[in-house]
């Protein structure tokens, strides 16, 4: 049996108070743990001082099992696991795809009050960027005033309540793949890549990878200018979202992350 | 077995009762409906203790859920690796812990303040000392994470120091030392977070 120290001999011998041991005298124990005794502790003197700490150990052992499970586990967490095995059935390889937070699958219950939510807010939402993009060259010269930033900030619960909600991506064609480029020249999003559309059309493209976490970039719009270098802001929102507004080539952007694996200013340049 | 040895063998203060009814676990390959039922039953049973468990490694409730939720799309791909349906609950509390630890490596940002004292250091324990969760919670968190994860283990799930170090595949000497460390740390903290209340 290995060596064991004066602390490990406490913790021995304090793990054992279940069966009596620390009621026993010294003598009283078995062989083993006796010898073991009798090489940690020489003096009286010592021997006192362990039964003092052997005390205290106790002591603070019956604490610590006592507040351990003191945890309050949220009600509906059982609910919303069942609710996300789904995501494990789509033939996952682990390695390959980040789930997505826990935080943001819910129960079926008021999911449909909140899509609706979601969509009149995505149209009123859309609306008033289309506007906000008519008025843009009149009103606007500076490119960080082109959308309403409120406006975006707004809208990226809704947009992601709507991906979630479809949940159906397609491979990269077309113009996506030529505005993935674009992206993809400037920032460092990775190379999976697949897209879809909210609302009524908006194209998003998902950068989402083991290495990346969460990423989705909602293309506002295109313009016949074109930036030289990426120019971003991050902007605060509420909910479990770290979101960047900018400007990349000719795009208009937000970049929408968990920061589950990167924090969102990875993504940006500089 | 000697004597040390079925000392070994005890679990944790205030053992709580051990789970004997567990759902079957079919042999070879399962479809999506039977993986489904199982991984449903084990949620239902299970869940909690998972999360308490999780949450005391993180102190954090979003990353906790997660760290659920990854452990059973997990258990849900896996399902044929458990081969004992009484090991549930272990199996199931593996597969978190090694997530919490695959999560920990990859926030790069998460710094741990190394707590370890020398015994010479550590001030005693009074013993109107008293110990609530949250500053429980703190102290864990001050704790290297195989401290940490030895520690709740032991007093949360009341796992021996043989079914801990069978786990974590160390020494039984090594649990040993790691908890006897790990409570000196804890006292410290304790101690430190009590003079902070008082002031």
């Amino acid at each position: 049996m290995e060596d064991l120290t004066k602390d490990e001999l406490l913790e021995l011998v304090g793990s054992c108070s279940a069966n009596g041991l620390s009621e026993q005298s010294v003598e009283q124990w078995p062989e083993e743990l006796r010898v073991l005794f009798e090489l940690a502790v020489k003096t009286p003197e010592e021997a006192e001082a362990f039964a003092q700490q052997l005390v205290q150990n106790q002591n603070l052992d019956q604490m610590l099992a006592d507040v351990m499970t003191e945890v309050t586990v949220p009600s509906d967490l059982g609910i919303r696991v069942v609710a996300a095995l789904p995501l494990a059935t789509e033939s996952i390889d682990d390695t390959e795809l980040l789930h997505a937070r826990l935080s943001e699958v819910r129960d079926t219950h008021g999911v449909d009050q909140r899509r609706r939510r979601s969509s009149l807010q995505i149209v009123t939402a859309l609306a008033v960027m289309i506007f906000g993009l008519a008025l843009w060259p009149l009103v606007a010269p500076d490119s960080s005033g082109d959308i309403d930033v409120v406006q975006v900030k707004q809208s990226v619960e809704p947009w992601i309540a709507e991906l979630d909600q479809n949940d159906s991506w397609d491979e990269l064609s077309g113009e996506a793949t030529a505005i993935a480029g674009t992206l993809q020249q400037s920032l460092p999003l990775g190379t999976k890549v697949r897209s879809t559309t909210v609302g009524d059309g908006q194209l998003v493209l998902d950068f989402s990878s083991p290495r990346n976490g969460k990423v989705v970039v909602f293309i506002l719009s295109q313009s016949d200018e074109e930036v030289s270098t990426p120019d971003f802001e991050v902007l605060q929102v509420s909910g479990p979202f770290a979101v960047a507004m900018g400007r990349v080539g000719n795009l208009q952007v937000v970049i929408v992350t968990n920061e589950s694996m990167k924090r969102i200013r990875d993504f940006l340049p500089g | 077995m000697t004597p040390i040895e079925a000392m070994l063998e005890i679990p944790g203060v205030a053992g709580e009762p051990r789970l004997d009814s567990r759902p079957d676990v079919p042999g070879g390959n399962l479809n999506a409906e039977e993986r489904h039922r199982i991984v449903t039953d084990y949620v239902d049973q299970f869940h909690q203790d998972v999360y308490r468990f999780v949450y005391r490694l993180t102190g954090d409730v979003d990353w906790s859920e997660d760290i659920v939720q990854s452990t059973y799309l997990k258990a849900f791909e896996r399902l044929e690796q458990l081969k004992d349906s009484q090991k549930a609950k272990s199996w199931l509390l593996a597969i978190a812990r090694t997530t919490f630890l695959g999560d920990l490596r990859k926030r790069k940002s998460w710094v741990f303040t190394d707590a370890e004292l020398d015994g010479a250091q550590v001030p005693t324990l009074k013993e109107s000392t008293s110990v609530d969760s949250a500053r429980l919670q703190n102290a864990l968190l001050e704790m290297p994470e195989q401290f940490r994860i030895v520690v709740v283990m032991h007093y949360l799930q009341q796992e021996s120091y043989r079914e801990i170090a069978e786990q974590l595949q160390i020494p039984i000497g090594t649990v040993m030392s790691r908890l006897s460390r790990a409570k000196r740390m804890l006292k410290a903290k304790l101690i430190a977070l009590e003079k902070q209340n008082d002031q």
